[in-house]
């Protein structure tokens, strides 16, 4: 009897520590929600549009972003200690979170609110996902005199995040466009020009197979964070055809829809690009190009950086590889995919005037020329502009070889992926699917099984 | 009789209260004696409760809840068991619960009998054998992140040091698309288990090949049993109560395979190569559906409990033997 009143005695401690534990986690804070434009101080403004006189001064901020070791974000932050934290006295300090997990935990930050974090960035799909977590931007914006009118329109509809009253929840701060990459080599010594269509940019495909012990083209068919659909999305909306229709329903296995993937799934069954892509994502596909052992690759426009660093990438390779526009189909505009990354101001922050100051610094348009201009250490240097009079200016441009003009160009008709909160389930349904016909299943069954997928998460399977 | 001693207790009063104080005494020092092993143990206690048993029920009410993570902060409204249902009619579900079960079978029987086939050849003691023993230990002490994408990499067929290796080797596997097949793609994910534990096991069978006394074998020679006998009904029965262990271990692990799958294959081509704990994972943390991911979840942890349960039974077998 004893024995079990002190089993009873010694159970209860951890029946405590667990009820503590439970309440602890129920007991989640939730902090009051205030209006930015509540929250911020106002007064002068210096000539980058922040609060003179250092109000925020002594305060630490903390930026959830992913990779920031790479070019276009390590510049960006040795800026920040070497500018901003003098202007303002704000200290910044920037997370490194692995891409793999970062869409995860932004998702989980906006979502939980846990307050370890003043200031998120975000690729545009996951807008809707971040929104519920990020202060509206409108009003302090108004009161700040800033506006979006010098991003391209891809970027602009980025920062609403979705939002159908067309709210402004972030600020682009770096963003790309879908590109074509070539060697200008093989290209002149098969008299070949950069594609207008894509039937042309398959005949020479064809060309280059039979003439270069070279991949034709170094393509991304395999399953990894949706890369595979980023040159099927330029076919398929150049096609004239989207992934939904005006009234929400599923598009792509349309005639136009069909038509578009069954050219690019043509361009590995035909083999111009090798058997192996059909595993590969981006890293795979731009390695093969860095290495010489491809004539084309279609990526992204800051890609450039590295096919022209001479330490990242064969010799040969830098002095050869030429950026040029998507091509498009016959007859009908070029459509590039346009990729934006944003930042907003957490909810969850104690310390939102701080980060709303450095936001607006970050994304000034002085403060990104500045960056672009750096040619200093190759290791921080990057010509990535989202503003567009950064993309038309002249000294910009022959600092970094015309590539921010070729952005802004292939940003006029650009498009953005949809910012919805089932992009994730969506996407995954539809690069399954592209990986299935490069293996060799039929593209119709293929893509009436993805659309059979994603009418059934739209309607909002398991909910 | 003076007042003093009035106020004296008597000698059988006297050894009462001393009985009384002593029996007092004892029971606190028996009640303390039974108390130090909890408080020995509270620290693991604490730390089992904190990183396992919440987490465990936690999600197990998740999984009667609807919660996705991008639509509320908190979890839902109760679904019952509306989740559990949703997955048997699945058919995803179905392909990860099948890509598992080939799975485990195929990376417990390679694994088991390639390590006691390096076992029974370490056995016999050789110049090499305790430095070769020594490097076993080595393909499972690498992080499973790098095995995977060092895997993943190296058998590019582009740059990649295996594919080339191999098509020199083995001419007619020149142009395979290792990753890119998915029965190669399943292979690969398989032999990168079996690279990892087929070492381990050895190890471990070593320590069993070396507790069966020498000279059991030698009356086995002696009475004209050859090597494959002395293996036969000797080796084998005496190992098979390890074996048994290694093979419940091995298989727990295998069902919970995940990081080859993430680094080496994201589950493809097609799906070819998603496990169950890999979908579990897509779910929770890729769609943010936390309340079907928790779900899942819990339908392998009734598996693996159902494996240890019966492992346990297996052990307490053998024990009472």
């Amino acid at each position: 009897m004893r024995l079990a009143l002190l089993r009873r005695r010694a159970t209860r401690p951890v029946a405590l520590a667990l009820a503590g534990v439970l309440l602890a986690g129920g007991c989640a804070t939730a902090r009051a929600d205030h209006d930015l434009t509540e929250v911020v101080r106002t007064g002068a403004l210096d000539d980058m549009g922040l609060l003179t006189g250092k109000p925020y001064g002594g305060q630490k901020i903390r930026l959830l972003i992913c990779c920031n070791t790479t070019a276009q974000f390590l510049g960006l932050r040795e800026r920040t200690g070497k500018e901003f934290t003098p202007r303002t006295g704000i200290e910044v300090e920037w997370a490194n979170i692995p891409y793999e997990s970062f869409l995860q935990k932004i998702v989980a930050e906006s979502a939980l609110g846990t307050g370890t974090y003043d200031l998120v960035a975000w690729t545009d799909a996951f807008g809707a996902s971040v929104r519920a977590g990020v202060q509206p931007l409108d009003g302090v914006m108004k009161q700040s005199g800033m506006n979006l009118n010098d991003f391209p329109p891809p970027f602009r509809e980025a920062a609403t995040a979705g939002d159908p009253k067309g709210t402004v929840y972030g600020i682009p701060f770096r963003g790309f466009a879908y590109a074509f990459y070539y060697r200008k080599d093989t290209y002149d010594k098969l008299g070949m020009k950069p594609p207008e269509t894509w039937d042309e940019y398959i005949s020479q495909l064809d060309k280059l197979k039979k003439s270069d012990s070279r991949h034709p083209l170094a393509g991304q068919y395999g399953r990894g964070s949706g890369q595979n659909l980023f040159t099927w999305l330029s076919m398929l909306w150049s096609n004239g055809g989207d992934l939904f229709d005006k009234d929400g329903r599923v598009a792509f296995d349309r005639p136009e829809g069909i038509e578009a993937t069954e050219k690019y799934i043509s361009m590995v069954r035909k083999q111009y690009s090798p058997p192996a892509s059909t595993n590969w994502t981006e890293t795979e596909a731009t390695q093969s190009m860095e290495q010489g052992n491809a004539n084309t690759v279609l990526t992204w426009t800051w890609q450039y950086e590295d096919f022209s660093n001479p330490q990242k990438v064969k010799p040969d390779v830098a002095e050869n590889v030429l950026p040029a526009q998507l091509p498009g189909m016959p007859g009908k505009a070029r459509v590039s995919y346009g990729m934006t990354w944003l930042m907003g101001v957490l909810r969850s922050s104690e310390k939102q005037g701080a980060a709303w100051e450095y936001l607006k610094w970050l994304t000034n348009p002085k403060t990104e020329r500045a960056v672009a201009l750096d040619k200093s250490d190759p290791e921080k240097a990057t010509g990535v502009a989202v503003h567009v009079s950064n993309m038309l200016d002249e000294e910009v441009n022959k600092a970094n070889r015309g590539v921010p003009k070729l952005q802004e160009v292939a940003l006029r008709n650009g498009r953005i992926i949809p910012t919805s909160l089932d992009w994730p389930q969506i996407q995954d349904a539809l690069e399954v699917a592209i990986n299935k016909m490069a293996h060799g299943a039929d593209v119709r069954t293929e893509l009436a099984a993805a659309a059979k997928r994603i009418r059934q998460i739209n309607e909002g399977e398991g909910n | 009789m003076t007042a003093a001693t009035a106020e004296q207790p008597t000698r059988p009063e006297r050894a009462q209260r001393v009985s009384a104080k002593g029996t007092r005494r004892s029971g606190r020092r028996r009640r303390r004696n039974l108390a130090v092993p909890y408080a020995h143990l509270a620290p693991a206690l604490i730390a089992i409760v904190l990183t396992t048993v919440y987490p465990l029920v936690s999600a197990l009410v998740t999984s009667f809840r609807h919660w996705r993570l991008n639509e509320t902060r908190t979890p839902g409204r109760f679904v019952g068991f509306d989740q559990y249902v949703r997955a048997f009619h699945d058919g995803t579900f179905f392909n990860s619960v099948w890509v598992t079960a080939w799975f485990t079978l195929l990376s417990v029987t390679l694994s088991v009998g390639l390590g006691l086939a390096i076992a029974l050849i370490l056995n016999r003691r050789g110049p090499l054998t305790a430095l070769t023993k020594a490097l076993l230990i080595l393909p499972f002490a690498v992080a499973p992140a790098l095995k995977g994408f060092s895997w993943r990499f190296m058998l590019n067929p582009d740059h990649g040091v295996y594919d080339k290796m191999i098509g020199a080797v083995l001419p007619f596997t020149a142009d395979v698309n290792w990753l890119g097949e998915p029965f190669w793609a399943q292979v690969v994910v398989v032999l990168t288990e079996v690279w990892g534990w087929a070492p381990l096991i050895a190890l471990m069978l070593l320590g069993g090949l070396g507790s069966i006394p020498p000279e059991v074998h030698e009356a086995a020679r002696v009475d004209g049993c050859g090597a494959w006998q002395r293996f036969r009904y000797v080796t084998w029965p005496l190992l098979r109560p390890l074996l048994l262990i290694v093979i419940f271990l091995k298989a727990v692990f295998s069902l919970k395979l995940f990081d080859q799958v993430v680094t080496i294959t994201g589950g493809g081509p097609g799906r070819a190569t998603e496990t169950l704990n890999f979908y579990a994972y897509a779910q929770g943390f890729k769609f943010l559906d936390i309340g079907y991911a928790s779900a899942i979840s819990w339908i392998l942890v009734v598996v693996l409990g159902v494996l240890a349960a019966l492992y346990l039974f297996i052990m307490a077998r053998q024990e009472a033997k």
